[in-house]
C-alpha cells in the first residue's frame, strides 16, 4: 500500500491534503465504533500534509513523505499529548520528540495522532486504558489484542497507511495478528528508544504495523539506526540478497500444549507452502522455553517497578489532591494515577526485586534469559528463521478474561522470547479460524535479520487470499 | 497474615497507598500469580551462575554539555511549581 501511495502523491493522483483529509474523514466515521485513538490531531496533519505537498512539488519526496501514519501513545509527541493511556499522564505534554518521529517528520510523514493501548504498555488486549477499551474491526465484541492495540486496529480498519507501536513481550505482534496486519518487533537496539515512554527498558522496541510485510519494512527503514542518545541503537544492516539458503526450523515447543489447534494447523500450512517454494524445514527443540513466560514477567516487572517510579505527581503527571506530606502525596498520587494491571505489575516487580526473593526470582530469571539467548543460537544455526504461531488462539471476547491474569500472562507464550533474547521478529496473517478471525504467523531471525525477514513474508503475501475487516 | 505483611511491605517499596480491601485483593491475585513464576525456580543450570549483560552498548558519546530544554516549558508540566521550582509539601 505505502508504494501504491507514494505512487499517487509523486504522479499528482492525489495531493497530500487529499489523502489526510480521506484519513481523517474515515477517523471521524469509524473510530466511534473502535476507539482506536486517543488524540487526533486533524489541525497539526494538515499542516504536515501541505509542507509534504511542497516537497513533493519539489520533486524532493522521501519514501514517507506526505504519507498518514498514526503513534502509539507511549511515544513522545512534541506539542502532543503524550498519556500511555493513563490517568497519571492524562494531560502530559511532551516538549521533546522521540528519535522516530523526529526521522518521520524530517521525512515529511503526517502524524495523524496517537492511538490507544493498555495503560503503560503492560497488557496483552488493549483494555486497561483509561481512555475506554479498543475493539477488534473483525469483530467489535472482540479484543484487538493489546498494547498496541489502537495501532493494530486503525491500519486493521483503514484509519492509517500504517503505524508505529511498541513491543516488550509481543505488544506489536500479537495485537498485529488478532486485527490480521503485519506487524515488525526490531532487534533489540536496531530503533533508538529515545522518548519510548520506559516500561522495561531491556526489553522493548519501537515495533511497525502495517497492511503488508513490505509496508512495515518501508517504516522500519525510515525509524532504524543509531542515535546518540540511546546507547543500545545500533546501526546494523544486512541485505536480503545476503541469505542464500533458506531453511525454515519448527520448534516443537510452539506447535504442542497451550497451542489451539486451528491455529497450530494454519501455520503448518504456511511451512507447506514455503517447502514447495523450495525451502527446507527443519524440526527442531529450544530448550528452556517453558520457564520464557515467568522469566519474562519477572524481568520486565521488576524494570517497570523501577522505570514507574519517577510518577510521583511532583514534577509532570496528575497529582493527587489529598496528600498531607510529602511522601504521602507521592503514594496517593500513585494510587489514583495508576491502574490496577499497572499496580499489580509494580508490586511483583518490587517482590522479585526484594530482600530474601531476588536470588530465586530476578537472578534465576536472569540467568534463564542468558540460557534462552545461547538456545535460540544455537537453534539459528540449524536454520535460517524460525517459523512458529504468533499466538495461541484468536481474538477473545471482550470481558472474557481481561480479570485473570495468570491466563492473560501465559497466552504471551509465543512471544516472550523474542524480546529476552533480542532477536528481530514479524507477524503476518496466514489464515481465519471458523469465525473469520485472523491467525498470525511469525517468523523469528538473527540480529538484524530484518529484511531477510520482510523478504520472506512477502513471498507468502503474495500469494495469500486475504479478508478485510469490514466496518 | 504473613501475605498481607507481604503485600503491605510491597506497597510501601512501590509507594503505593493501598487500602485493606484492595491489599486483600492483589494478595489473592498475588498468590495466583507467584504460582506462576516459581516455574523458575525449577531452573538449575550451573553455568549460568555468571550472568552476562543482556545488551551490548554503542560507541558512548562525548560527555560534553548539551543544551537542554527550556526551564519554562518544563515547569509548565508540573501541576505546581512557582520561582523555578517544583512546589510540594513541606518536607522538614
Amino acid at each position: 500500500m505505502l508504494l501504491e501511495l507514494r505512487e499517487k502523491l509523486d504522479n499528482g493522483k492525489i495531493s497530500a491534503v487529499e489523502l489526510t483529509q480521506a484519513y481523517l474523514k474515515r477517523i471521524a466515521e469509524k473510530d466511534r465504533k473502535l476507539n482506536s485513538f486517543i488524540t487526533v490531531a486533524a489541525e497539526q496533519a494538515l499542516e504536515q500534509a501541505k509542507n509534504a505537498q511542497k516537497r513533493i512539488d519539489r520533486g524532493e519526496a522521501a519514501p514517507l513523505t506526505g504519507i498518514p501514519i498514526a503513534v502509539k501513545d507511549n511515544i513522545c509527541t512534541k506539542g502532543m499529548k503524550t498519556t500511555c493511556a493513563s490517568k497519571i499522564l492524562a494531560e502530559f505534554t511532551p516538549v521533546y520528540d522521540a528519535a522516530v518521529i523526529e526521522r518521520l517528520r524530517q521525512m515529511g510523514a503526517v502524524i495523524l495522532g496517537k492511538t490507544n493501548m493498555d495503560e503503560f504498555g503492560m497488557g496483552a488486549s488493549s483494555q486497561t486504558s483509561y481512555f475506554g477499551g479498543v475493539k477488534n474491526p473483525y469483530d467489535l465484541e472482540r479484543v484487538p489484542g493489546g498494547s498496541s492495540g489502537g495501532s493494530a486496529a486503525a491500519v486493521s480498519a483503514g484509519l492509517c497507511a500504517a503505524a508505529l507501536g511498541s513491543d516488550t513481550g509481543g505488544s506489536v505482534r500479537q495485537p498485529a495478528a488478532f486485527c490480521g496486519v503485519a506487524g515488525l518487533k526490531p532487534t533489540y537496539g536496531a530503533v533508538s528508544r529515545y522518548g519510548l515512554v520506559a516500561f522495561a527498558s531491556s526489553l522493548e522496541q519501537i515495533g511497525m504495523i502495517a497492511r503488508s510485510a513490505a509496508d512495515a519494512g518501508l517504516l522500519f527503514d525510515a525509524a532504524a539506526g543509531r542515535d546518540a542518545r540511546d546507547m543500545t541503537a545500533k546501526n546494523c544492516r544486512k541485505n536480503a540478497d545476503e541469505m542464500h539458503t533458506v531453511r525454515i526450523g519448527l520448534p516443537r515447543e510452539f506447535y504442542g500444549e497451550g497451542i489451539r489447534e486451528d491455529v497450530g494447523q494454519a501455520v503448518l500450512q504456511a511451512a507447506a507452502f514455503y517447502e514447495k517454494k523450495g525451502c527446507k524445514l527443519v524440526e527442531l527443540s529450544i530448550p528452556y522455553t517453558e520457564y520464557a513466560v515467568p522469566a519474562y514477567y519477572l524481568l520486565s516487572s521488576a524494570e517497570a517497578a523501577s522505570n514507574l517510579s519517577r510518577y510521583d505527581g511532583i514534577k509532570y503527571g496528575c497529582r493527587s489532591q489529598h496528600g498531607s506530606t510529602y511522601e504521602d502525596l507521592v503514594r496517593r498520587s500513585r494510587r489514583e494515577g495508576f491502574g490496577p494491571e499497572v499496580k499489580r505489575r509494580i508490586l511483583l516487580g518490587n517482590y522479585a526485586l526484594s530482600s530474601g526473593y531476588y536470588e530465586e526470582y530476578y537472578k534465576k530469571a536472569a540467568q534463564i534469559r542468558a540460557c534462552l539467548r545461547r538456545a535460540y543460537g544455537q537453534a539459528l544455526e540449524q536454520c535460517d528463521v524460525l517459523l512458529t504461531p504468533t499466538a495461541p488462539e484468536t481474538a477473545y471476547k471482550i470481558g472474557s478474561r481481561e480479570h485473570d491474569p495468570v491466563r492473560m500472562y501465559t497466552a504471551d507464550q509465543c512471544t516472550v522470547s523474542a524480546n529476552l533474547t533480542g532477536l528481530p521478529a514479524l507477524t503476518i496473517p496466514c489464515g481465519y479460524d471458523e469465525n473469520g478471525l485472523p491467525i498470525g504467523m511469525s517468523l523469528t531471525g538473527r540480529a538484524f535479520d530484518e529484511p531477510f525477514l520482510i523478504g520472506l513474508a512477502d513471498v507468502f503475501e503474495r500469494e495469500f487470499d486475504r479478508k478485510e475487516a469490514v466496518l | 497474615m504473613e501475605q498481607m505483611d507481604l503485600m503491605k511491605k510491597l506497597a510501601e517499596l512501590s509507594k503505593l497507598e493501598l487500602d485493606a480491601a484492595e491489599l486483600a485483593g492483589f494478595a489473592e491475585q498475588m498468590g495466583e500469580i507467584m504460582e506462576l513464576m516459581d516455574r523458575v525456580k525449577a531452573f538449575h543450570e550451573p553455568e549460568a551462575a555468571e550472568r552476562p549483560a543482556p545488551v551490548v552498548f554503542s560507541e558512548l558519546r562525548e560527555d560534553a554539555v548539551q543544551p537542554s530544554y527550556p526551564v519554562e516549558a518544563v515547569l509548565a508540566a508540573a501541576e505546581e511549581a512557582e520561582n523555578q521550582s517544583f512546589i510540594v509539601p513541606k518536607i522538614v
